[in-house]
């Protein structure tokens, strides 16, 4: 168990320039002590640039980076204290699982008695203790990852940092570990911050994801928020299912409203500061329901069942409305029953499941 | 079962070509037991006296010394300046990176014979210890070698383990001996025993250069000039039992197919 207390990161206008590219410009994040926090987003966003300049491996070109409130800019990789678990694991092949773990306290100097007792310590803590002779090639998946992170944590580091942490490990495995590792950071109470495309490991291991895209962090809160509230379409779309539909927000009576064209049906929107001009509409496909909502809280739209997808926890069917869109819904499968194809149906949302994004920001 | 012809003819052809190969060195190793003083085939009778003249003759254990400290030297000097080349070219890109891969390659592709009068030309206008020129030489015709091999093996490698290695703590020049060189030990074992073989039988641009002291292959050279007996024959069986067992040692230890 360590006796640091957690730190915290703040990253700072960071700016990183490979020749004429800039994969991240004027990114700012700041992580509390002890947080957990991801950062999601597609390949080549930036996020993998980010990890990497907090450890020291690539040197921003202006903003600053603090731990614990002090600058570690100038402080070289290997001096910054900070654990590092790579995605292939970068497990050293000619060395033993314990030699792999205990590298790190040997390169800090400590007596020889002292590695081999914290190597041990944590090798039983992590169910690692019948493999310490072993070679990593010797080794599960699940067991090379554990040893990773082992070799990540032993030293204490300030910060512990994860690339797409569970991206290797097949599906079984992947969601066994979500737990793993979240109740390994909450034990060793260190700040985290890890990287991911997988929308699934951001939302459901991190206490705020931080969803990236070309260079800039476009939001950064807890997983429901940037679930149900997301504040661009990207967001939108890229975390979790979404059905986008267009048209403009235009005045109504008392509050604004969102017109679809051809045929124009208007939406009430609820109270809240809708941009007028072109926008879209955005529903979480599990957020639309079967059978009509009252006019007070909602919507209600007609039309045909066209297919349907079997989830195994539930069902997502596609309905074509008469107003001439298709959208997707998610049912639980208890709804599915006598659902027939081509069948006709309404569906209904509730005002406040509904997002708008003016378009404007939509194309940037 | 069935015979297949075109199986037939390939067990010939494939026993024709390894004929062509090994023929000539079989032939070399029993001329050099020939008991006559003229380096025919077949032998007129056994005897071990050309391999006692190697030493009594008195001309090629001066050569011998030269050649071995020669190719020595060659395999530490090529083997650091590769090592260091290819740590560069892959861990890093810098303007005029492959203006300087194809620089180390180029030997490759010029003739020795221009290599070994380019150097002699150096020497001849700035003078010096001979055999510091030799030894450039040489490190200018196995360094393409070395680096071939030791980029196909530093490019397996990556460069995540040297930083994992870094973010563990390591300095840089520790990772790099503790993490990345272990892992491309069978490339450094291979590019050294080609550096050895190539710089101590190199004749071409070698004998450009040799005057007082002279490399057993020149000295070889030489003694064939002037003298007709199966001495060679000896000198070349002993080489070639050398290098075999070199390559057998090579193959138990860490394993051929490791190394290519």
């Amino acid at each position: 168990m360590t006796e640091n207390k957690p730190q915290s990161v703040e990253i700072d206008q960071i700016s990183v320039r490979f020749g004429d590219v800039f994969p991240i410009r004027k990114l700012s994040l700041d992580i509390g002590a002890g947080e957990l926090v991801s950062i999601l987003g597609p390949s080549g966003c930036g996020k993998t640039t980010t990890l990497r300049a907090v450890a020291g491996f690539n040197h921003p070109f202006e903003g600053d980076i603090r731990i614990d409130g002090k600058s570690v800019i100038k402080i070289p990789a290997n001096a910054r204290d900070i654990g590092m678990m790579y995605q292939s694991y970068a497990l050293f092949p000619h060395k033993t699982v314990a030699e792999n773990v205990g590298f790190g306290l040997k390169m800090r100097g400590l007596p020889k008695g002292e590695i081999v007792a914290r190597v041990r310590e944590i090798l039983g803590k992590f169910q690692l203790r019948q493999f310490e002779e072993r070679l990593p090639g010797q080794l599960s998946g699940g067991q090379q990852q554990r040893v990773a992170l082992a070799r990540a944590l032993v030293f204490n580091p300030r910060v512990l940092l994860l690339d797409e942490p569970l991206a290797a490990l097949d599906k079984k495995l992947r969601s066994e570990m979500q737990f793993e590792l979240k109740r390994i950071q909450r034990e060793y109470q260190i700040t985290t911050m890890f990287v991911s495309h997988d929308q699934e490991e951001a939302l459901s291991l991190s206490d705020r994801v931080a969803v990236m895209a070309n260079g800039k962090i476009l939001q950064i809160d807890t997983p429901s928020e940037v679930y149900d509230r997301p504040t661009h379409r990207f967001v939108a779309d890229f975390v979790g299912n979404a059905n986008f539909l267009t048209g403009r927000v235009k005045e109504g009576e008392g509050r604004r409203c969102f017109e679809l064209e051809n045929p124009a049906v208007r939406i009430q929107l609820p109270e809240g500061d809708f941009p007028l001009g072109p926008a879209e509409m955005m529903i979480r496909p599990e957020r639309l329901r079967l059978g009509a909502v009252g006019q007070d809280n909602g919507f209600t739209w007609r039309g045909k069942l066209r297919d349907r997808v079997f989830l195994g926890n539930g069902l997502r069917i596609m309905v074509e409305l008469e107003l001439g869109r298709t959208v997707q819904l998610d049912l639980s499968p208890e709804q599915d029953r006598g659902l027939a194809d081509k069948s006709e149906v309404e569906i209904g949302c509730l005002y406040d499941d509904v997002r708008i994004f003016p378009l404007e920001t939509a194309s940037r | 079962m069935r015979r297949d012809p075109f199986l037939f003819v390939s067990i010939v052809v494939a026993i024709t070509v390894l004929g062509f190969i090994t023929l000539p060195l079989i032939i070399v190793c029993l001329t050099s037991f020939n008991a006559t003083t003229q380096a025919v085939f077949p032998p007129n009778g056994w005897s071990m006296r050309w391999y006692a003249n190697i030493v009594s003759v008195g001309v090629f254990a001066r050569p011998f010394q030269v050649s071995l400290a020669l190719a020595a030297s060659c395999v530490v000097v090529t083997l650091t300046i590769a090592v260091a080349a290819t740590l560069g070219l892959t861990r890093y890109s810098f303007p005029g990176r492959s203006a300087i891969d194809a620089a180390i390659m180029s030997p490759l592709i010029v003739p020795q014979v221009i290599t070994g009068l380019a150097v002699l030309l150096v020497y001849a206008s700035i003078r010096g210890m001979p055999l510091a020129y030799l030894l450039a030489l040489h490190v200018i015709l196995t360094l393409p070698y070395a680096m071939r091999v030791l980029l196909a093996s530093m490019a397996r490698v990556g460069g995540e383990l040297e930083e994992a290695a870094i973010s563990l703590g390591a300095s840089r020049i520790k990772a790099f001996f503790l993490i990345t060189l272990p892992q491309i030990k069978a490339g450094v074992f291979a590019a050294s025993f080609f550096c050895f073989v190539i710089s101590f039988d190199n004749f071409t641009a070698t004998a450009f250069l040799v005057n007082r002291e002279q490399t057993l292959p020149v000295a070889i050279y030489g003694y064939i000039l002037s003298t007709s007996d199966p001495t060679v024959a000896a000198i070349a069986t002993l080489m070639l039992g050398a290098t075999t067992a070199l390559v057998l040692l090579i193959d138990r230890t860490i394993g051929l197919q490791r190394v290519t």
